[in-house]
């Protein structure tokens, strides 16, 4: 808005006007200003609107020491929370040891496949069988388990073979 | 991270042979019927409760039941399943 309302000057001495006014132009510089603003009208103009309005543009407010530390010391908490946000499940295993999170990754896999296995994904089927009904050494052992399901012909076993061995000489006689 | 999922992957390696192995086993179960399961069951609680030379006599039993031959065995069970049928009726 200040722009539109300085005057137009002559391109070429735009700089030194305005080191003109802040009185940081070399003397030869100076005198040539000073004989060129003599007979510009535009450039006498701009150097009026300079007094005219720099002094209303604000100075930048000068901020305290501890404005500055705190701005430190947030942005330092930010970047901090944000580096702790992108890696927060590290922060899920800080209290375990090392060879803890191998050994809880084993035990848990170890657990899947028993469940997988033993339940065949039909798990319903193994939560109604009560555990104490399914004795372990049978489940596991195929030769356990042949042997409690032949039990009772395993006590029977001398009678039919004595029956066999009647009925054989039956025959033969 | 990589260490860890390397570990795991190990672990699961090392472990598969008894996955496997559970495997088998809990089919033989798994195949069985009702009624077989009952059977199992019921001889097993039984079992657990005989004197220790029952127990000795019927482990020699099956000892001996094992190195019968195949179709002396079969002659055998089927004699067995017909005396069952018929005390059951």
């Amino acid at each position: 808005m200040a722009a539109k309302e300085l005057e137009m000057m002559c391109k070429q001495f735009e700089e030194d006007l305005v080191l003109y006014y802040y009185g940081e132009i070399g003397n030869n510089e100076k005198h040539k200003l000073e004989q060129h603003l003599g007979h510009c009208v535009g450039c006498g103009r701009f150097i009026e609107d300079l007094h005219r309005l720099l002094p209303h543009i604000a100075l930048p407010e000068e901020l305290p020491q501890s404005f500055w530390d705190d701005y430190y010391r947030e942005t330092v908490a930010k970047l901090r929370d944000q580096r702790e946000q992108k890696f927060y499940w590290r922060n899920l295993f800080a209290p375990m040891r090392m060879w803890m999170i191998p050994a809880f990754g084993t035990a848990v896999i170890a657990a899947l496949a028993f469940g997988v296995v033993l339940s065949k994904g039909n798990l319903p089927s193994l939560y109604n069988q009560p555990q104490e009904r399914i004795p372990r050494e049978i489940v596991t052992d195929t030769e356990q388990l042949e042997f409690f399901r032949s039990l009772d012909m395993l006590e029977a076993l001398s009678s039919l073979e004595g029956l066999e061995t009647s009925k054989g000489d039956s025959h033969t006689i | 991270m990589k260490r860890l999922v390397v570990s795991i992957l190990f672990s699961a390696l090392l472990l598969s042979p008894l996955a496997g192995w559970a495997a088998n086993n809990s089919d033989d179960w798994r195949n069985l019927s009702p009624k077989e399961k009952d059977k199992v069951l019921r001889n097993y609680q039984r079992w657990q409760h005989l004197p220790p030379e029952d127990k000795e006599h019927l482990r020699e039993e099956w000892d001996r039941w094992q190195r019968l031959p195949q179709d002396r065995r079969e002659r055998l069970k089927r004699r067995y399943e017909e005396r069952e049928r018929r005390d059951n009726r």
